[in-house]
């Protein structure tokens, strides 16, 4: 196991009644990626409207002007022409679907297929801009589609992955720890799995992954409560499950730790 | 498969064996299809409970279902006397499943066959575990049906047999008896299966018995 836990703290945007939304001002945006970064976190999971490049390329800017964190593009909807207007800015990783969305979001239900074409098209553009690919994995199903990438050569290990638990629509998975352990104890050998769950049990799943040597993702956008009805922000989240670790034994892996485990 | 086809094979296989329960396999059919054939009132017909994404053989097949569209194909069954069967790949899809549970579209009880082993994004692991996993989380009030491919079908269809559970079997699925051998027909892969439920304690069910256990009319 590894004995540095990884914090990626998704700031930025949420799925939630009456959150604030902070992807349409890089200086709101940084500031709040600056605080969880204070507080722990070394990856930022950040958002921009998808063909809005100019706010991708001052997010950016804005971020590595106040902060070392890695930048991990949350673009897993966006098509690969979109990618490749934004990949230029250099994020250290970008989030890649491999399976098919299915979500019930509160502005509207998302769809999209992802055929493996595609994917293979998005393998190449992280390879020609050394970016590392997010594999988000809401199922099982998606650890099929992952294999198939590692048996054509279009990725290298470690693998990095999201393990998602409680998104609402048919891609939902329990956000229980029956689940977590199921889905965990699927993985391939070589990967480091990150864990993000929404509802009021992500911090049992949180410890979870940290005591069985994943990683966590935390923040506005996965789940705003520290506890039921007990409003969070973003450094809250991260300075909570850091001490949670720390506790447990494993302290948090600074940008430069996180950059080396991560094959960066 | 086209559309004229499904009339000259529902009004074959009627003949061929008139008690049988027919079930239309049109997951990936969209509503304009579903709505020239549901007058052939099949006894049920397939719904998939989330996006279709198999790599088949041939190629790999990928279809969105939105809620919209699940409620719309689930409408149209209700009101054609057709009895929907519940896709169920992973436990995503038991999130809409819940979903049209909620809205009252969907009477009791569901009838569900649980996928395993089918390649792609959809997959899952033809394993005992990943079976009871998914068993745990059905719905109280369904009937479910065990298909995987794969040659642990066998003992995943066993399982589902102790489990309270049903089992579909056929050339579709599995089509190999065993390692490197071809089953004859589907006969040989249904009557393995109805040894092995006898030995286990649990009949097979008759036509009439299995509407009643599926609340069919």
């Amino acid at each position: 196991m590894s004995k540095l836990m990884i914090v990626n703290c998704a700031a930025d945007t949420s799925m939630h009644e009456g959150v604030e939304k902070r992807f349409h001002d890089s200086e709101v945006l940084a500031t709040s990626v600056k605080k969880g970064w204070e507080q722990g976190s070394c990856i930022a999971h950040i958002h921009a409207p998808p063909t809005n490049y100019e706010a991708w390329e001052n997010h950016t800017k804005a971020i590595r002007d106040c902060c070392p964190v890695m930048l991990q593009y949350g673009i897993s909807t966006q098509t690969l022409e979109q990618r490749r207007e934004v990949v230029k800015f250099q994020p250290e990783m970008m989030s890649v679907a491999v399976g098919a969305h299915n979500m019930a979001f509160i502005q509207g239900d998302v769809m999209m297929l992802h055929p493996r074409e595609e994917i293979a098209d998005m393998m190449k553009l992280c390879t020609d801009y050394n970016v590392k690919p997010e594999f988000e994995v809401f199922s099982i199903g998606e650890l099929w589609m992952i294999n198939d990438l590692l048996e054509k050569d279009l990725i290298q290990t470690p693998v990095l992955m999201t393990v998602f638990f409680g998104r609402p629509g048919g891609a939902w998975s329990p956000a229980t720890m029956r689940e977590f352990l199921h889905r965990v104890s699927a993985l391939p050998e070589d990967s480091i799995y990150i864990t993000s769950v929404t509802g009021n049990t992500h911090l049992h799943l949180e410890t979870m992954a940290v005591m069985h040597g994943g990683h966590v993702r935390v923040g506005t956008e996965d789940e705003p409560f520290l506890s039921s009805g007990v409003f969070g922000d973003n450094p809250e989240h991260v300075s909570r499950i850091a001490n949670v670790s720390k506790l447990l034994g494993r302290e948090i892996a600074t940008v430069d730790e996180a950059k080396a485990m991560i094959g960066l | 498969m086209q559309l004229e086809s499904w009339e000259p094979f529902t009004n074959a296989v009627r003949e061929a064996c008139p008690e049988i329960l027919i079930q239309f396999g049109i997951a990936a059919m969209g509503l304009p299809g579903r709505k020239k054939i549901v007058h052939l009132k099949p006894d049920m017909a397939s719904i998939a409970l989330g996006s279709h994404d198999f790599a088949f053989v041939d190629a790999d097949l990928l279809v969105e279902h939105s809620r919209q569209e699940i409620e719309d194909q689930v409408r149209l069954f209700n009101d054609n006397g057709v009895h929907p069967e519940f896709e169920c790949f992973n436990l995503g899809h038991l999130w809409n499943l819940e979903w049209l549970l909620e809205k009252d579209l969907v009477k009791s009880p569901v009838v569900l066959t649980i996928f395993f082993g089918w390649p792609g994004g959809f997959w899952s692991p033809a394993t005992l575990k990943e079976l009871l996993h998914r068993i745990e989380h059905l719905p109280d009030n369904s009937v479910f049906s065990v298909s995987a491919a794969g040659l642990s079908n066998v003992a995943l269809e066993t399982v589902s047999i102790i489990q309270g559970g049903h089992v579909r079997v056929g050339t579709e699925d599995e089509p190999y008896y065993t390692k490197g051998v071809l089953a004859e027909d589907n006969a040989q892969l249904v009557s393995r299966m109805v040894r092995i439920g006898k030995e286990l304690g649990r009949e097979p069910a008759t036509v009439e018995e299995t509407k009643k256990i599926l609340g069919l009319n």
